[in-house]
């Protein structure tokens, strides 16, 4: 579904991604770790065609970042979603208007809209605040209306690029659970993260990148060096 | 569905950001107003220009000798000329009571008859703006046969000329200056708008929206500014120009589809100055 082959990027003179192999199959769950800097933004910008390599070639469902005209990346990023630490949220809409707004610039129907609005309020736990403004909400349940605003579209990835940054260990942990239950209905999950205690109670295929390469780790190293 | 959004869309723009979307309109209007003004100074002054230069005419004295007919061939003859607008025949006698009405003194009186021969007034096309062309004109009429002579303000015609077309270029160059002034403050105006919503553009682009679906509400919301800026600035100019009527013997002279254009240049500036400021901030 996904798959970067021999992909190598560099910004300003410096090798951010080395010849970088990738396979991420429909459904998975997938961390992403290392440090700051190490590049696993840059490696989520590749899969959002953001960013395009210097060498390799990006793959992603019926698209390939070596083909793909302009035209196409919008219908790609409906099927990728993408989240920030930053929540990205329209300060002056309630939360259904945040969330249909990704539905409404894609040019759906009112009745579609507020069906699947309703629902993906419901699966992040925020069907009973729909009406509230972002400043009324906590920051796991801005971060929440950020996730349904994602996956409102159906995506068939959801790549969450360091989601608990900004939010306190219980709201962390409230995401993750989120995180979760997006994935088990279906919705492949790239989460990029140094929170690596959060993510200790949530074993997953992990991967490290460090000095542009991408390594992955079994459940064992990942407990041995984070400890 | 769509296009109702793009429209909606457009439209909230004004409840979202009510002070920098009133700013553009009155930039969109100052700037229009000062261009209008401008537009109708150089108006006003060409068309004082062409009033003047039309009176300016060629007198072509005749013999005295050619009869009625010869005198209507020879305006014929005259009138063939493209430099030419209108070709007149004044007698001796009109030719006695212009200078009488002119000079107030009786000529008759003192010389004991009409010393004034008959003459054509020849009055030139507003097009033609050359003294060479005109010089050449007098020198063709001269030689036709029962022309005797043939007078002109040749120093009046250079200075007119020479004044009209330091004017126009003036005129020309303050022109260019003003609309550049137009377009980067408007420009500039609704850019800063734009660059206050740039999140929304991000959350666009981040959900996969068309660039299409990203610049229609701005340039929605370009355009009704640029409308209304320019309402203003028509309503204003109709306004100044209406006073200086009333309290001057002054009646401006207006360009063809004046208010239309305004509105139309409007409009323009919001449609090009939001689509390209737009385009700033998406980066596929």
């Amino acid at each position: 579904m996904i798959e970067l082959f021999n992909v190598t990027v560099s910004i300003a003179n410096r090798t951010i991604l080395d010849n970088i192999h990738l396979r991420i199959d429909k459904g998975e769950f997938v961390y992403l770790i290392g440090r700051t800097g190490a590049g696993k933004t840059t490696l989520l910008r590749l899969i959002h065609m953001d960013l395009f390599p210097d060498s390799g070639n990006v793959v992603v469902d019926r698209f390939s970042s070596s083909s793909i005209k302009k035209r196409d990346i919008p219908l790609l990023r409906r099927k990728v979603a993408v989240i920030f630490q930053d929540f990205k949220l329209l300060p002056d809409r309630n939360v259904f208007d945040n969330v249909a707004f990704a539905l409404r610039v894609v040019g759906a129907n009112s009745r579609e809209i507020k069906s699947k609005v309703l629902t993906v309020l419901s699966n992040v736990g925020l069907h009973h605040k729909r009406y509230h403004m972002p400043h009324q909400l906590s920051g796991g349940e801005q971060q929440r209306v950020v996730i349904a605003r994602a996956l409102v579209n159906e995506p068939f990835i959801l790549l969450a690029d360091e989601p608990t940054g900004n939010l306190d260990p219980q709201a962390s942990q409230e995401i993750l659970d989120v995180l979760e239950h997006i994935n088990r209905s279906g919705t492949a999950v790239l989460m990029a993260t140094h929170n690596y205690e959060l993510i200790r109670n949530y074993p997953h295929r992990t991967l490290v990148l460090e000095n542009g390469r991408l390594q992955e780790i079994s459940r064992d190293q990942f407990l041995k060096n984070t400890n | 569905m769509r296009l109702w959004f793009i429209i909606k869309e457009g439209l909230n723009g004004f409840k979202r950001a009510p002070l920098a979307t009133l700013i553009t309109i009155l930039t969109v209007a100052l700037t229009l107003i000062l261009l209008s003004i401008f537009i109708l100074i150089i108006t006003n002054l060409s068309s004082a220009f062409q009033k003047t230069y039309h009176q300016v005419q060629l007198e072509v004295f005749i013999s005295p000798a050619l009869t009625t007919e010869q005198q209507q061939q020879l305006v014929q003859q005259i009138q063939q000329y493209p430099e030419v607008a209108t070709v007149t025949y004044i007698s001796p006698q009109t030719a006695l009571k212009k200078f009488q009405a002119t000079f107030g003194s009786d000529l008759i009186g003192v010389l004991d008859e009409n010393p004034l021969p008959p003459s054509l007034e020849v009055t030139l096309k507003p097009d033609v703006k050359h003294l060479e062309a005109i010089d050449r004109l007098a020198n063709v009429l001269s030689t036709l046969p029962g022309v005797d002579n043939v007078f002109y303000q040749r120093e009046v015609i250079h200075f007119l000329l020479y004044y009209y077309r330091i004017g126009l270029l003036i005129s020309a160059v303050i022109g260019v200056v003003f609309i550049v002034i137009t377009v980067i403050l408007i420009f500039n105006t609704i850019r800063l708008t734009i660059h206050g919503r740039r999140t929304i553009i991000e959350i666009m682009q981040l959900v996969g929206a068309t660039n299409f679906f990203i610049k229609g509400p701005f340039v929605v919301e370009g355009i009704i500014q640029g409308f209304l800026g320019s309402l203003l600035a028509c309503g204003f100019v109709w306004g100044l120009t209406t006073i200086i009527t009333h309290i001057s013997p002054i009646t401006p002279v207006f360009p063809p589809y004046f208010y239309a254009g305004i509105i139309g240049g409007g409009i323009l500036l919001g449609f090009i100055g939001s689509y390209f400021s737009v385009n700033r901030y998406l980066k596929l």
